[in-house]
């Protein structure tokens, strides 16, 4: 044992530490380990993943596609019910361009996402657990396509949870997901 | 108020002998810790009182703030807390781990002032920018996030903010310098290893900091044209998270000092603990990933190895100091003789009572158990899907800031200013210091200590005895 205020003469490293630490440090190793493990694992065998490409593009261009993307599905009192099964939502200060739209339950979509202007995020909650919610951070300049299925039917509420302006408390939308 | 800095009984070579600890003060060095730590106690009250305004308008059946006012209170609140109250302490804790605890004057003291000046003016030009904010700007909140802009005067003052931190830092470096120069052979003490590595991970943060405030201030004053969103991002946590990875490094270098000075603890193995500051130094700062764990641009594999395997690294240096610091304090106390009674009685008989102790104690535990655990559950990359940029962020990161940090560091004040007021005007200047103190209070972090405090300060003399009864 030493003084953590005294500066050190004997040779501090040749003294092993006591084997209680040791057992400690291994079970810590082995569980980060795990954790580690766990982490790259549920990419493969998890259905919650954030992965998809990102492509670099001018938010004008994003526009015009999600403009072309909107000529192209039906557009009904409830939202847009898409043509394909790509789905183009842009943020914008305050709100989201291409929302709302109606989607199959179990149906399994390419969502397209970015900005027009600022960051922002895109907070995406069932309207009856409106505590459960994943976000996705969505920045100008870029167009992140990632596969998305819903498999309950009903309200989704999407809200922005990046703070943008003073009106970014009121930036919020709706899709549908319908059996 | 400056000349109660300057006095003090000092020997002709500057140094006098600290009554708690035995180390031998230089005047230079007291004084800068004095100014530092004083400093960080403002800024602690300003961004408490800030507090209050962002709860009540949060509060929605009080809602006193309007709009723009909610996010000035709320970018007033990060900044003075998150970064002046936290990094004008860290200053002070490294003097204190460096020539302090060396026994050594403080060298090149011009720069230790020079700096002190730019991070004052900083501070106090970064709170008008946010308090003058207008549209087209935006309060900068914590992050200020590009392309939203921020007040010009705001990234001006990040700027001059981080070069008056490297200034500052400067003579710390000279300290460690000299020493090894002059005693070649000679292991630094752990405290000052501990402030030595804070100090490297503080100047990596510090370099992050100019790459990314500095073009951002000529992209908003318009000689640049357009700077990335991503880039912006990932060069940010640069410092966004390095910043913590300082408070993470004082705070537990803080924690082997005052576990030390005033619960007899020890050192049980130098080897682990030293390893694990130098973990913290090759791991700690790919953690700063997890900010952009929902990020598009960035390949899964990059988010995993950085937020997994290397912030494990950093994790299993936590456990070290975990285990290191408490098992220090037990062998330590059973040493000297308090607890042979029952398994944990070397914790009971602690001085619970004397706020430095138990200030520290509860940061230890409640940084552990709160901001450590939910920020290791955060930062795995499927669950940070579900709670990035929700309350559950605030909530980890007041677990770490201010039940650990600001816990501990408070311990360290109620520490520090007794001991360094002794005979030069504490109790003209002990006072003020004691009701700053109790405006935190009131903030609702730590009840419990104010009357505490109080005592201790009547009963200084007796605990004085207890110390000594250390050897130290």
């Amino acid at each position: 044992m030493s003084s953590p205020l005294k500066p050190l003469t004997q040779n501090w490293w040749s003294i092993p530490a006591s084997r209680y630490e040791k057992l400690w440090v291994w079970i810590s190793a082995i569980w980060g380990l795990i954790l580690f493990g766990w982490m790259v694992a549920w990419s493969f065998i998890g259905n919650q993943n954030q992965h998809g490409p990102t492509y670099r593009i001018d938010p004008m261009v994003y526009r015009s596609k999600l403009v072309a993307y909107r000529e192209a599905g039906i557009s009904t009192a409830q939202g847009l019910r898409p043509a394909g099964e790509d789905v183009y939502i842009a943020a914008m200060r305050y709100g989201f361009d291409g929302l709302p739209v109606v989607l199959k339950a179990g149906k399994t979509y390419r969502f397209h996402l970015s900005s027009y202007d600022v960051q922002h995020g895109l907070s995406i909650r069932p309207e009856h657990a409106l505590s459960k919610q994943i976000t996705l951070q969505l920045l100008p300049g870029y167009e992140w396509v990632i596969p998305m299925r819903f498999d309950e039917p009903g309200i989704y509420r999407v809200i922005c949870n990046e703070f943008c302006g003073l009106g970014h408390q009121v930036m919020q939308a709706v899709f549908i997901v319908e059996e | 108020m400056a000349g109660l800095l300057l006095s003090g009984t000092y020997d002709t070579a500057g140094f006098r002998t600290c009554p708690v600890t035995g180390l031998r003060l230089h005047q230079s060095v007291e004084r800068y810790v004095k100014l530092f730590a004083l400093t960080a106690v403002v800024a602690l009250l300003v961004g408490g009182i800030s507090a209050i305004f962002v709860a009540l308008t949060r509060w929605e059946v009080i809602g006193l703030a309007t709009l723009p006012a909610f996010y000035k209170w709320l970018s007033i609140h990060a900044w003075n807390l998150l970064i002046f109250w936290m990094v004008f302490m860290e200053v002070a804790i490294l003097y204190i781990g460096g020539p302090l605890v060396l026994g050594r004057p403080l060298p090149l003291p011009k720069l230790a002032g020079i700096g002190y000046a730019m991070m004052l003016g900083a501070a106090l030009l970064i709170n008008h920018a946010i308090a003058t904010t207008e549209a087209p700007d935006n309060a900068p909140l914590l992050t200020s996030y590009v392309p939203l802009p921020s007040p010009p005067l705001f990234y001006l003052g990040a700027v001059l903010f981080i070069v008056g931190v490297i200034i500052a830092v400067l003579p710390f470096f000279v300290t460690i310098w000299q020493e090894k120069q002059e005693f070649p052979n000679r292991t630094l003490p752990l405290v000052t290893f501990g402030a030595f590595i804070t100090a490297i991970i503080a100047l990596e943060a510090l370099l992050g900091g100019l790459i990314t405030y500095v073009p951002t201030l000529l992209w908003r004053i318009g000689l640049i044209e357009h700077l990335d969103a991503a880039w912006y991002r990932q060069m940010y946590w640069i410092i966004g998270h390095g910043s913590q990875q300082i408070n993470l490094a004082a705070m537990i270098t803080v924690w082997y000092f005052l576990t030390h000075v005033v619960g007899g603890a020890e050192v049980v193995s130098e080897r682990l603990s030293r390893v694990a500051f130098v973990q913290y130094l090759f791991f700690i700062n790919m953690g700063a990933a997890h900010h952009l764990l929902a990020d598009p641009g960035i390949h899964t594999s990059w988010k995993h190895w950085n937020t997994s395997y290397a912030v494990y690294g950093a994790v299993l240096a936590s456990m070290i100091h975990a285990f290191a610091i408490p098992a220090g304090l037990e062998a330590g106390r059973r040493k000297r003789g308090f607890g042979r009674q029952g398994l944990f009685g070397w914790l009971w008989s602690a001085p619970w009572g004397n706020p430095v102790f138990s200030a520290t104690a509860l940061g230890i535990i409640l940084f552990g158990f709160i901001g450590g655990i939910s920020g290791v559950v955060m930062g795995q990359t499927q669950i940070n899907l579900t709670w990035h940029n929700t309350l559950a962020v605030p909530g980890h990161f007041h677990g770490t800031v201010v039940l650990g940090t600001t816990l501990t560091f408070m311990g360290l004040v109620y520490f520090a200013l007794p001991v360094l007021f002794t005979g030069s005007g504490a109790q003209t200047l002990g006072t003020p210091s004691t009701l700053l103190l109790c405006g935190d209070h009131g903030a609702g972090h730590n009840h419990d200590a104010l009357p505490r405090l109080t005592l201790w300060r009547a009963a200084a003399p007796s605990f004085g005895n207890e110390f000594s009864g250390y050897g130290f």
